[in-house]
């Protein structure tokens, strides 16, 4: 990842376009990946991602050099997109969805179908699609964007403990979705 | 160690690479000897970290930086318009000193610095102005120019002796001079009086000094 340099967050607040697109060209792949992870919409994380930005550049001034850069636009992306996330009652809809597309893809008949690729990421956002929001956002930090205990910790304000207990519940929610499904086509 | 905290373990900080090296061995060594968190491992491993190492990166689309800085640039704008906007306070703060006593200009850019190292602001009246809106400002007249009509209804404006213009035609009656005279004679704002009549009074004043050959009407025009 590029380098984001103090000066150049300085240059950002106060509004100097090329720093400005700078950061975005760093941060935008992670923060869309989160919020699509998180919306499983790619037009809804587009959105979500432009909104973060907006309002990275404008608090940009209040932020303080103690904290990381990362860790405060992903805090950004997770509060816009549980905002986004309240405003869609599409969240209901997916999980039917996923149950469905995750039962029938045991059965390994509709892979020819499917390219590879794609299969691989219904398969990934069939299995966020079964947690509660505040576990996704811990397992897409941690699975997907490889965030540290205490990265995670920073980013969802709460404390490690907190972040440690919320990654098992979910690893136990996958696990005992695996075994109901397996039990199913048995 | 246990099953129990062994599983809790394979849960979190041993998949996570979070675990110290002296729990790391000692969960190692339990898998050693025990089949069955051998294969809760497994599971984990098979069900919950493989599928997630397909996630590839999801690239956002190549246009959004474009809507991106159209916002940025017209929040930037909707903020130059406002006068004293924080940034150019700062600006000023820097430039001129904190301790400074000179007024703050009202946009550090209006400012000069003259060869002799004095600096220069702007007349303040209009950034003053500008800080009212045009309704503030339309209704503070329509307040003005009610006050000034009900102050000159009660006190019209012609001076102590002649304090209305009907008593001026009196005067001119009594006095015989004629009209254009009194007119001469009368303070500049009688115009003011006049407007600020009622019909009746304008009644009384052309009875009062029907016997003038210049008719009252015209001298009222
Ligand atoms: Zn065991």
């Amino acid at each position: 990842m590029d380098e984001i340099t103090p000066e150049l967050i300085r240059q950002a607040a106060n509004g100097h376009i090329p720093s400005c697109e700078h950061l975005f060209r760093v941060y935008s792949p992670a923060v869309f990946s989160v919020a699509y992870r998180m919306l499983n919409q790619r037009e809804d994380a587009e959105d979500v991602t432009q909104s973060v930005f907006v309002k990275v550049y404008s608090k940009l001034r209040d932020f303080r050099f103690e904290a990381s850069i990362k860790t405060w636009i992903h805090r950004i992306t997770i509060n816009e997109t549980l905002n986004k996330l309240k405003k869609t009652t599409r969240e209901r809809e997916n999980i039917d969805c996923f149950s469905k597309t995750h039962s029938e893809d045991s059965s390994k008949n509709n892979v020819d179908i499917c390219v590879e690729r794609e299969y691989r990421q219904q398969v990934i956002q069939g299995l966020l699609n079964l947690l509660s929001p505040e576990y996704r956002t811990c397992m897409i930090l941690r699975n997907v964007e490889k965030f540290s205990y205490q990265e995670i910790a920073d980013t969802t304000q709460v404390n490690i403990n907190t972040v440690k207990s919320r990654l098992k519940r979910a690893r136990e929610i996958l696990l005992a979705h695996k075994t109901e499904v397996m039990n199913n086509e048995l | 160690m246990n099953c129990e905290s062994c599983k809790d373990l394979l849960l979190t900080e041993y998949i996570d690479n979070e675990i110290t090296p002296v729990l790391k061995d000692e969960v190692d060594a339990h898998l050693q000897t025990c089949m069955e968190c051998r294969l809760f491992h497994c599971r984990i491993e098979h069900e919950i970290l493989n599928p997630f190492l397909g996630a590839d990166s999801v690239t956002p689309p190549r246009d959004l930086w474009q809507n991106v800085k159209a916002s940025l640039e017209t929040s930037k704008l909707s903020e130059e318009d406002i006068p004293n906007s924080v940034s150019e306070r700062d600006v000023s703060k820097v430039r001129y000193g904190q301790e400074s006593n000179l007024p703050l200009p009202a946009s550090s850019k209006e400012a000069t610095l003259h060869e002799n190292c004095e600096v220069s602001f702007p007349n303040r009246m209009f950034d003053i102005l500008k800080y009212f809106s045009w309704n503030w400002t339309f209704a503070a007249g329509i307040v003005i120019m009610t006050l000034l009509t009900f102050s000159f209804r009660s006190h019209p404006p012609i001076g102590p002796k002649i304090s209305n213009p009907v008593r001026v035609f009196e005067l001119a009656s009594m006095s015989a001079v004629s009209p254009d005279l009194a007119r001469q004679s009368l303070p500049d704002d009688l115009e003011n009086g006049i407007a600020a009549i009622d019909n009746d009074d304008l009644e009384s004043v052309i009875i009062q000094n029907s016997s003038f050959e210049t008719p009252m009407e015209e001298f009222f025009l």
